[in-house]
């Protein structure tokens, strides 16, 4: 019985991971307007210095200018790339390491568990 | 997160509750402790050599009138950059910049096709059609460079991109992505107001619809490059050397305010029936044909005040440092030049170094759409 809710519990672990893993990463599409460069020059002057977040958490550092007759963040630096990216991807690669390692975890604590009845069996 | 999520998540902890509740009772039954706690998430996001010659002759066209003939300066626009086909014709008048000096311009006249370039593709028909070869681009921060391919599975996730149930530009049980395939359509959606009928759609029109049309554009760019005393706006850019418009950034929030994706193909252009195929971002290096001995970024055209644009990174992929506010710089051997920011970024340059060609007397096709809303 302990090891059934073992299982149990594992295979809910996998399923809640399944399921959060999809609607985290819809998350992180939504709201994808790329209105950032716009709103970072609100109430800004012409070359007064903006700045504003990419979906990846990479930083566009620039100065306002007036494009189209909007002003705008232009940005005159290098795109500076997240450390949290990598983080981020770092962090991904180890739940799937985990959820796999769950997964073959499950399967070995399964192996035993079938032929332990035709162990009693063949003990007979 | 979707309400299905929820509800599949609310299923789920139910589920839980329920067999982890069997199991407390079985655990203390057994006398046995086995606690077992993971509850994490995680974030999948992945996240011209413009040398100085004397006495240019144009040819890019085998129509093109030429007479320009100049002494061509540190840094400006050097008509032989222009692929074969470019421009119509291209010859030297006299222009007034806008602070009213008065110099000499070349006068390019290109047709609204792009050379050495076939436009599209743009939408996918199906949700099924997820080939990247065989559809364009949209601006999608998620993407790299801000790009991403306008997939069948992108189109179906609009509602989940944009977190808005509305979109819906398929049909749901054929599949079929509703495309605005007729002139008329073309012309409904790619405007700032689109009629109810033409919303919901991806928005792309053929060049077969330019035929009868007039899209040709005249570009005034002074022949020697003059700094303004005060950057200027930009709207207009300026040209690729393929003759392409290089304008003002895409209307984003109105198109998609219109349930309307108007796809580019992958060079970052696509058609309108007022301007022709223009660009609005420098994407697939399409427009970078100048290439540079040095290892700096290629040439892809000209902006209106006669300073060359350059692709965004050099041949080892690193990106320019020590812009100015018009993504411009100077060097030895280019003199002032810019450098086209990222795809996603929806523009080229920032803000005009050089004077451009007094407004009243202004060369070039209708102007590009209006910005976001805001």
């Amino acid at each position: 019985m302990k090891f059934q809710c073992t299982l149990v519990k594992k295979l809910l672990v996998l399923s809640a991971f399944t399921l959060l893993l999809p609607a985290s990463y819809s998350y992180a599409h939504s709201g994808s307007t790329g209105n950032e460069p716009w709103k970072a020059c609100t109430a800004k002057q012409k070359s007064q210095a903006c700045e504003y977040t990419g979906a990846h958490d990479e930083r566009y550092i620039g100065t306002c200018q007036s494009i189209s007759l909007h002003m705008m963040c232009v940005r005159n630096q290098p795109i500076i790339q997240s450390t949290n990216k990598h983080d981020t991807q770092i962090e991904a690669k180890t739940m799937v390491k985990a959820t796999v390692e769950a997964k073959v975890e499950v399967k070995v604590k399964e192996v035993p568990e079938a032929p332990e009845g035709a162990v009693k069996d063949s003990s007979k | 997160m979707r309400i299905s999520n929820y509800r599949s998540l609310v299923g789920v902890v139910a589920f839980s509750l329920f067999a982890l509740g069997g199991c407390v009772s079985e655990s203390s039954s057994d006398d046995t402790t086995d606690s077992t706690t993971e509850s994490s998430t995680t974030d999948s996001s992945t996240d011209t050599d413009t040398d100085t010659s004397t006495d240019t002759t144009t040819d890019s066209s085998t129509d093109t009138t030429t007479d320009t003939s100049s002494d061509i300066v540190l840094g400006a626009l050097d008509p032989t950059m222009f692929v074969d086909g470019a421009f119509t014709s291209n010859e030297i008048v006299d222009c007034t910049l806008s602070d009213g000096t008065e110099t000499q311009c070349y006068e390019i006249v290109t047709t609204g096709t792009p050379a050495e370039q076939t436009p599209g593709p743009f939408c996918p028909r199906s949700t099924t059609d997820n080939d990247p070869a065989d559809v364009g681009i949209w601006f999608d921060e998620s993407g790299t460079d801000g790009i991403v391919d306008l997939t069948g599975n992108y189109i179906m996730d609009l509602a989940v991109t944009y977190n808005d149930s509305n979109w819906k530009l398929y049909d749901e049980n054929t599949l079929e992505v509703f495309v605005t395939e007729t002139l008329e359509s073309c012309d409904g959606a790619a405007q700032p107001n689109v009629e109810d009928e033409f919303k919901q759609h991806c928005v792309e029109c053929s060049m077969d619809y330019l035929a009868d049309l007039d899209v040709t554009a005249t570009y005034l760019i002074p022949v020697t490059p003059q700094v303004a005393d005060t950057t200027g706006s930009v709207s207009q850019v300026g040209v690729a050397l393929n003759g392409t418009e290089l304008s003002a950034p895409a209307p984003v929030d109105d198109i998609l305010g219109n349930y309307t994706i108007a796809a580019f193909d992958d060079c970052g252009g696509h058609i309108n029936l007022h301007q022709g195929y223009h660009y609005h971002a420098a994407a697939g290096g399409c427009a970078e044909v100048g290439t540079q001995d040095d290892g700096h970024a290629a040439l892809l055209g000209y902006a209106l005040d006669g300073y060359g644009i350059y692709g965004m990174r050099d041949e080892n992929g690193d990106e320019a440092t020590g812009l100015d506010e018009c993504r411009g710089e100077e060097d030895d051997v280019r003199g002032y030049h810019y450098h086209a920011a990222s795809p996603g970024e929806n523009l080229f340059i920032g803000c005009f170094h050089g004077k451009t060609v007094a407004s009243d007397t202004d060369a070039g096709g209708p102007p590009a759409g209006g910005p976001p809303n805001q």
